[in-house]
């Protein structure tokens, strides 16, 4: 059965996999399609982030509506039964340009992020600085509904990434504090007691994105979710990035298709570049926008 | 413990000027949440940077000649030793260089019986950190690399070094790559900074908060001590501050 959520492009005489999903809600199948790994390479991750409910804050505290993160939490749990597959945490902080600050700054703003995800690469942080400003490969929301959501992005001009250990942290202050005429903190924001699933050949990470550092400190930016297909391996180089981002969103409608989850504003990257750095270089640039 | 041989690339890198130092709006307005916030970004742009360096370390086993392998004195150039982004930290696979971005401020000031600073040293774990300074605002200046022993007493660590530079200043000059810097260098081919190729002894200690007097006089007195065991054969005394001084002059801008 097909609800229809599936861009279906049969290129290449390519033949997809079916992975079937049995609803035990409504008792409907539902059907998510692979490129075999021969012919695609895959995996690939999405990223998509689900902005929280707006509002007036004080408002919020007073009539606390439930969060999009623990509802798709249950209702993941409660309809598809998955595999748990461990927690996953996130911290990211980010610094601007000390001179963007300035009135009537006309280049484009650079950035320098520090990502840890220490639930996929513990003892690690990921340091990326942009290299020269270009523009991210963000979808907008109308063109995410429409599915034409395909912004190029170069991905070896647009940060580079070094490694450098979680502990002890050194190199934040260091910039911090000695090199404010070039970089400012801007914000940082922390995914903590997130949930990681097995669901058919799709790993799906979902955390709760809150703001813990610079403005609106605590405020919950919304649910963050990592989709990665587990067929294929990195080493590939004839993919078709844009099939398998299609196939993982069609995956993630169906996740959410019953949840009640508000998903409008939804945002997500695509994978413009293969293995752990890319997908380190996508983490950066949803962060990078999250604060709207 | 014995004493470790130990061989450091070390890169200088300088700071550029902030973009907005020279687009600075002049004249004042009124005074708003604007001009506040204009303020704080001038006083942050204003604020002086300091040169800081990339340092390559290459420790006693690389440096040690193997039984099987000995080394001969005129090592050959090619030995190229590429660092990679593999990821296996066994010892058989560990990149021959480990480096680091190190910051050193100036000395504090003021009659000190040994010299203190702030510092701070960040491992690179995995990759192109040529580029990542460039991108960080920070353009390659020079090299130098030193080359002597360590010794280990409790917290102090005593080295013995001469610094040694590229004879052809132009190859000195010129911007490394990541291959070229993490090849062994040639020190035959290396011309000492001192001509009388004198060694210069260090004795220092890391300690975890400089804001800690406690701390920093149990390292002074340990500092003491140890001037006080070599008062025989050579003289510690503190370091020249302005000679120290790592700050880059700024043009300030009002």
């Amino acid at each position: 059965m097909c609800d229809g959520t599936l861009p279906w492009k049969q290129t290449h005489g390519v033949k997809l996999l079916e992975t079937l999903f049995e609803n035990q809600k409504d008792g409907k199948i539902r059907v998510a399609r692979t490129i075999p790994r021969d012919i695609a390479a895959m995996p690939a991750t999405t990223l998509i982030l689900i902005p929280a409910p707006s509002g007036n804050p004080s408002s919020l505290a007073n009539h606390p509506t439930p969060s999009p993160t623990s509802t798709l939490i249950t209702h993941i749990s409660r309809t598809y039964s998955p595999k748990p597959m461990g927690l996953y945490t996130l911290e990211h902080r980010l610094l601007i340009e000390t001179s963007s600050l300035l009135p009537g700054h006309a280049a484009p703003r650079r950035y320098t992020h520090f990502l840890t995800l220490p639930s996929q690469y513990p003892g690690k942080t990921f340091v990326g600085t942009s290299s020269a400003a270009t523009l991210g490969s963000v979808a907008l929301p109308n063109e995410l509904a429409n599915g034409s959501a395909t912004k190029p992005v170069d991905p070896s001009g647009e940060l580079t990434l070094i490694t450098i250990p979680s502990q002890p942290d050194t190199l934040f202050p260091l910039l911090m504090q000695r090199m404010s005429p070039l970089w400012v903190p801007r914000q940082a924001h922390r995914v903590e007691g997130g949930a990681s699933f097995l669901i058919g050949d799709w790993q799906i990470r979902i955390g709760e994105l809150r703001i813990s550092g610079g403005q609106g400190q605590g405020r919950v930016r919304g649910c963050l979710c990592e989709i990665k297909a587990l067929l294929g391996d990195d080493d590939d180089e004839d993919g078709d990035t844009q099939e398998n981002n299609g196939l993982a969103r069609a995956f993630f409608d169906d996740l959410l298709q019953g949840s009640g989850v508000d998903v409008s504003g939804i945002m997500a990257v695509k994978p413009v570049e293969r293995g752990r750095d890319g997908l380190i270089r996508q983490y950066m640039d949803l962060l990078r926008f999250a604060r709207s | 413990m014995p004493p470790q041989p130990v061989l450091e690339r070390h890169l200088i890198f300088k700071p550029r000027p902030p973009p907005g130092l020279a687009n600075l709006p002049t004249g004042s307005g009124p005074q708003g949440p604007q001009q506040q916030e204009l303020q704080k970004t001038r006083q942050m742009l204003n604020t002086p940077l300091n040169y800081v360096q990339v340092v390559g370390l290459l420790e006693n086993k690389e440096l040690t000649p193997r039984k099987e392998q000995p080394v001969v004195p005129n090592m050959n150039g090619d030995h190229d030793l590429i660092m990679t982004g593999d990821e296996d930290e066994s010892e058989q696979n560990r990149k021959a260089f480990q480096w680091y971005l190190e910051f050193n401020d100036i000395p504090e000031p003021g009659k000190v019986s040994a010299t203190s600073r702030a510092a701070s040293k960040t491992r690179i774990l995995e990759g192109d950190v040529i580029k990542f300074m460039n991108d960080l605002g920070y353009e390659y200046l020079s090299q130098y690399v030193t080359t002597g022993d360590k010794f280990y007493d409790q917290d102090t660590t005593l080295f013995l070094y001469k610094v040694m530079q590229a004879s052809d200043q132009s190859t000195q000059n010129t911007t490394p790559t990541t291959a070229t810097i993490n090849t062994t260098p040639d020190i035959s081919k290396l011309t000492p900074l001192d001509p009388s190729e004198g060694y210069v002894l260090q004795a220092s200690i890391e300690i975890a908060d400089g804001n800690s007097p406690d701390l920093k006089d149990k390292a002074t007195q340990q500092l003491l001590a140890i001037k006080d065991t070599l008062r025989s054969s050579v003289d510690l005394t503190p370091g020249d501050r302005l000679a120290l001084d790592t700050r880059v002059p700024v043009r300030r801008v009002r």
